[in-house]
């Protein structure tokens, strides 16, 4: 049985990665860490309350599922490192604190995680393997960012677009990706991609610069 | 001044994503209104910030997916079945305690040949009835700072095993395996002889 796991978040699209939204939700969080549900559930969690923690896994687990199949590829091996990631929350659960944001915590052991997948040797072989399929898989998530702007030319060129650009980001060398991701994808702002890749705004600013004119070199046909 | 084309290509990526400073979206409108090139270009890195904007969020996660982590949390924190638990359950329990008592009277049956502790089944027995005046004695200054253990040369064996231990060998004595002597007598002869069937690599 598949249970859908929402995150209690819209699926992000262009016009919801709203840089001001996310500033005042920072300001908002900061101000006073309790008012924000999700930091109430991890001081839940570690206080060892079970169910606090499945409902966090419910929480992010489709995020987190999300991002490590764009960062390693889709599959089985994606389901298994969610599984590592929310382990890993689990076990460091005591060195949450609450000034900083759930997510961008959760993001931060998801982005090592999948760094530590990518050096592995053998991941280089399984994505050979695979990779006739995960196109498949980005075809079906790939939706549209704004059906009322778009003719029914331009929603065709959307879809093999975005089939396309799910090829090519995972083309992209690991920390561009999971800095475009992270940025473009799930919405997060400079400042926390920063903070999961544990480098300056700066370096987030010439990452997602470098894979932004990567991707348009290679889609430049379809752009 | 009027900006370089690769600067203006850095600002409106960051402007996309509201990264860019109000005086660098100025200054790129300004450059933008006389770059033909530029604008072209900012409408690629439009299009595509659109594309990857609809691209899912989330993905849907199968519920095995929960269960197989809590089943793996479980058995990290120690909530499973422990080894001797899953050992009870494939071996009856009076193999158990008689694999126990085998081991228990090799044991003591070791201790009591080899009072000075020269093999490497003497543990810490000897050791341990050593009074503590003579490890003391014995032990001389650490070297270097390192902290030094008496060593069982270094001390007279006890003639007496003390009290305690002499009270618990009745009983110890009393259990089933330990009337069997004459096999136990003779470990030392099969284990020589085993060694010695696997070619002495010792010599």
């Amino acid at each position: 049985m598949a249970a859908r796991m929402s995150s209690g978040r819209p699926t992000t699209t262009a016009t919801e990665v709203s840089p001001t939204a996310a500033r005042q939700r920072d300001r908002a969080v900061l101000a006073d860490p309790l008012a924000d549900p999700d930091v109430r559930l991890m001081l839940a969690v570690q206080a060892g309350d079970e169910s606090a923690f499945r409902s966090l896994f419910r929480r992010y687990s489709g995020r987190i599922l999300a991002y490590v199949g764009r960062m390693v590829g889709h599959g089985a091996r994606a389901e298994e490192l969610t599984q590592d990631v929310f382990i890993q929350v689990f076990r460091f659960r005591q060195r949450y604190r609450p000034e900083s944001r759930l997510s961008t915590w959760i993001f931060r052991i998801a982005t090592n995680v999948c760094l530590n997948e990518l050096r592995r040797p053998e991941h280089r072989l399984r994505v050979d393997l695979w990779a006739p399929e995960s196109s498949g898989d980005e075809a079906r998530e790939v939706q549209r960012a704004d059906p009322d702007a778009l003719s029914p030319e331009d929603v065709a060129a959307a879809s093999e677009l975005g089939r396309a650009l799910g090829r090519e980001i995972e083309a992209l060398p690991p920390k561009q990706r999971a800095a475009l991701v992270l940025a473009r994808v799930d919405g997060l702002p400079y400042k926390d991609v920063a903070e999961v890749l544990g480098c300056t705004e700066g370096a987030v600013k010439a990452l997602i610069f470098r894979a932004t004119q990567g991707l348009k070199e290679r889609l430049k046909d379809l752009l | 001044m009027r900006m370089r084309c690769t600067t203006a290509r850095k600002i409106m990526v960051a402007s996309l994503d509201g990264a860019a400073r109000d005086d660098e979206r100025d200054r790129l409108v300004e450059h933008l209104a006389g770059c033909a090139a530029c604008r072209h270009e900012q409408e690629q890195t439009r299009r595509l910030a659109l594309a990857m904007g609809g691209l899912a969020a989330e993905t849907e996660v199968p519920g095995s997916v929960e269960d197989a982590l809590m089943r793996r949390l479980r058995r990290l924190e120690g909530d499973g079945p422990t080894v001797a638990e899953r050992l009870r359950g494939w071996l009856p329990a009076p193999v158990l305690v008689a694999a126990a008592a085998v081991a228990l009277a090799l044991v003591v049956l070791d201790v009591s040949e080899r009072p000075g502790g020269a093999g490497p089944g003497a543990i810490a027995l000897p050791r341990a009835v050593v009074p503590a005046p003579a490890r003391l004695a014995s032990a001389g200054p650490p070297a270097g700072g390192a902290m030094q253990l008496a060593t069982a040369e270094s001390v007279e064996p006890p003639v007496d095993p003390p009290a305690d231990l002499r009270a618990s060998l009745p009983l110890l004595l009393d259990m089933s395996i330990l009337r069997n002597m004459e096999k136990l007598e003779n470990f030392d002869r099969i284990e020589a002889l085993t060694l010695a069937d696997d070619g002495g690599s010792n010599g």
